[in-house]
């Protein structure tokens, strides 16, 4: 694993890093299943296998990279106006309605609860350019940052997987300890990229979060 | 062996009914067919036949004084097998105030081996309308191709007053055998479409458009929200993509290009 860090981490870092990057921090990311209630209704995803296959695909090819290399611009950006810009793009890169929504509005309650706190004075940027600022001001370091922003989105995920394919909660945990490895190659990918790097391939995983906007009982906002 | 590198170019602009610009250069076509019934056609044609590393192909329109244009291509564009370097396919498209632009190219195929990278920049007034397609085929299943090895960077950049409304950024390469099985990734599709429509109100539409997507030959689902619809396609093949395209085309408001083949 690659957090170089010369002396132990500052504890306040490592605590501020625990604290919003965890899903008890209140984004309301719970409510948002990213297309993953639709394909578990299709049966896409249906056991571990299909559901670990699942999220390691989004993590690797869709919102997770893209979200990671949002973010890293963000701790980078210069100014707000470049955020400003930042903010713009993550919204018009959403395929469609429920994930700009799920970008928005978790990004908007970061942003509110720092605001709250006294940690950060944010405008309601979707979730990683809100990140990527929020941790630019605390002197978080930026491969930490992505490490605990990617892992704490697979584990929202793996979280509804448990719940709502269902799966066991081991299960859960073992698809996580699972994905380590990945998480570590895209945050580290993100580190060394640059806008023109942003793209994927999740079409099939976009098209479930365009039919999740149709099915007809659903618990999740996307 | 060295490699005769294509560069083309074509460029169209209109003043309300009035042609302004029509201009080509090197492998570049464009050829306006009369067109009854309907705004202008512009045909853009690439007459090296097709991309390979290195090519250049560059497409400009510009619209004013409440123009409205049709665009399209010939035939299908081939992305060849490419040594060394990507081929570079650039448009360009400013639609001003109370300016219509459907933007309706024939498919993109993709062949083994090719490297394609790929850009349309829309600069949009508020008030603008912009239909825009994609429609990438993956090896085509009638001969047998199935692609193993290609890389494709294809991005859209549609700005709206200003601001940045819509971004695409389709990035595919490495195995393409894994990603085309993989059920969150291409999930067995061949064919890939994207329809946007941005326009004011578009999002009225949905309902009709939704309706035109209940088929079972191929996924496809629809959203809308600020002003803007997207359509997207997985098909096993090209043939119910371009059908479902056509029919979009029409409940969207504009018309099929009159040289489409389907």
């Amino acid at each position: 694993m690659a957090i170089r860090i010369e002396q132990p981490m500052d504890a306040q870092i490592f605590l501020t890093l625990a604290r919003w990057l965890s899903p008890a921090f209140p984004t309301g990311g719970f409510a948002f299943s990213h297309g993953l209630e639709a394909e578990a209704a299709a049966g896409r995803v249906r056991d571990a296998e299909t559901a670990r296959d699942w999220l390691a695909a989004v993590l690797e090819h869709g919102a997770g990279r893209n979200d990671a290399i949002l973010l890293a611009a963000s701790w980078r950006a210069a100014n707000a106006q470049e955020r400003e810009e930042l903010a713009d793009l993550a919204l018009a890169l959403a395929p469609g309605a429920e994930r700009a929504r799920e970008s928005a509005a978790q990004g908007a309650a970061f942003a509110a609860t720092l605001e709250r706190t006294g940690e950060a004075d944010l405008p309601p940027w979707p979730l990683p350019v809100a990140v990527g600022a929020a941790a630019r001001g605390a002197g978080l370091p930026l491969e930490a940052v992505l490490l605990a922003y990617l892992q704490n989105f697979a584990a929202n995920l793996a979280t509804i997987a448990v719940r709502h394919v269902p799966l066991g909660q081991s299960a859960g945990q073992g698809i996580l300890a699972g994905l380590a490895p990945l998480i570590a190659r895209v945050a580290a990918e993100a580190l060394r990229s640059c806008l023109d790097d942003l793209g994927g391939c999740a079409l099939a995983s976009d098209m479930a979060s365009l039919e999740h906007e149709t099915m007809t009982t659903r618990i999740f906002r996307s | 062996m060295t490699h005769q590198r294509a560069r083309g170019h074509v460029a169209v602009s209109f003043a309300g009914e009035r042609l302004g610009r029509l201009a080509q250069a090197g492998c570049g076509r464009i050829m306006m067919p009369r067109n009854a019934g309907g705004p202008p056609l512009a045909v853009v044609l690439n007459t090296a036949g097709g991309l390979t590393g290195g090519d250049r192909f560059a497409v400009e329109a510009e619209l004013s004084e409440g123009a409205r244009l049709a665009m399209t291509t010939q035939a299908a564009e081939r992305a060849y097998r490419s040594i060394g370097g990507a081929a570079r396919v650039e448009s360009r498209l400013r639609i001003g105030r109370g300016c219509t632009l459907w933007w309706l190219p024939q498919e993109t195929i993709l062949f083994e081996r090719s490297a394609l990278a790929r850009r349309l920049e829309v600069e949009m007034a508020e008030d603008a309308c912009f239909i825009g397609l994609e429609m990438l085929v993956l090896g085509r299943r009638a001969m047998g191709e199935t692609l193993a090895a290609a890389q494709l960077a294809d991005r859209w950049r549609i700005r709206r007053g200003g601001r940045l409304a819509q971004a695409e950024a389709l990035r595919l390469g490495g195995d393409m055998a894994a990603l085309a099985r993989a059920p969150a990734l291409l999930d067995g599709a061949r064919a890939i479409g994207l329809m946007s429509c941005l326009a004011p109100g578009a999002e009225a539409l949905l309902p009709q458009v939704r309706q035109a997507l209940a088929r079972d030959d191929l996924r496809a689902a629809a959203s809308a929200w600020e002003g803007r619809i997207v359509v997207r396609m997985l098909a096993p093949d090209l043939a119910p993509l371009k059908a479902l395209a056509a029919r979009l085309v029409g409940v969207l408001g504009a018309q099929v290009p009159t040289v489409w083949q389907i």
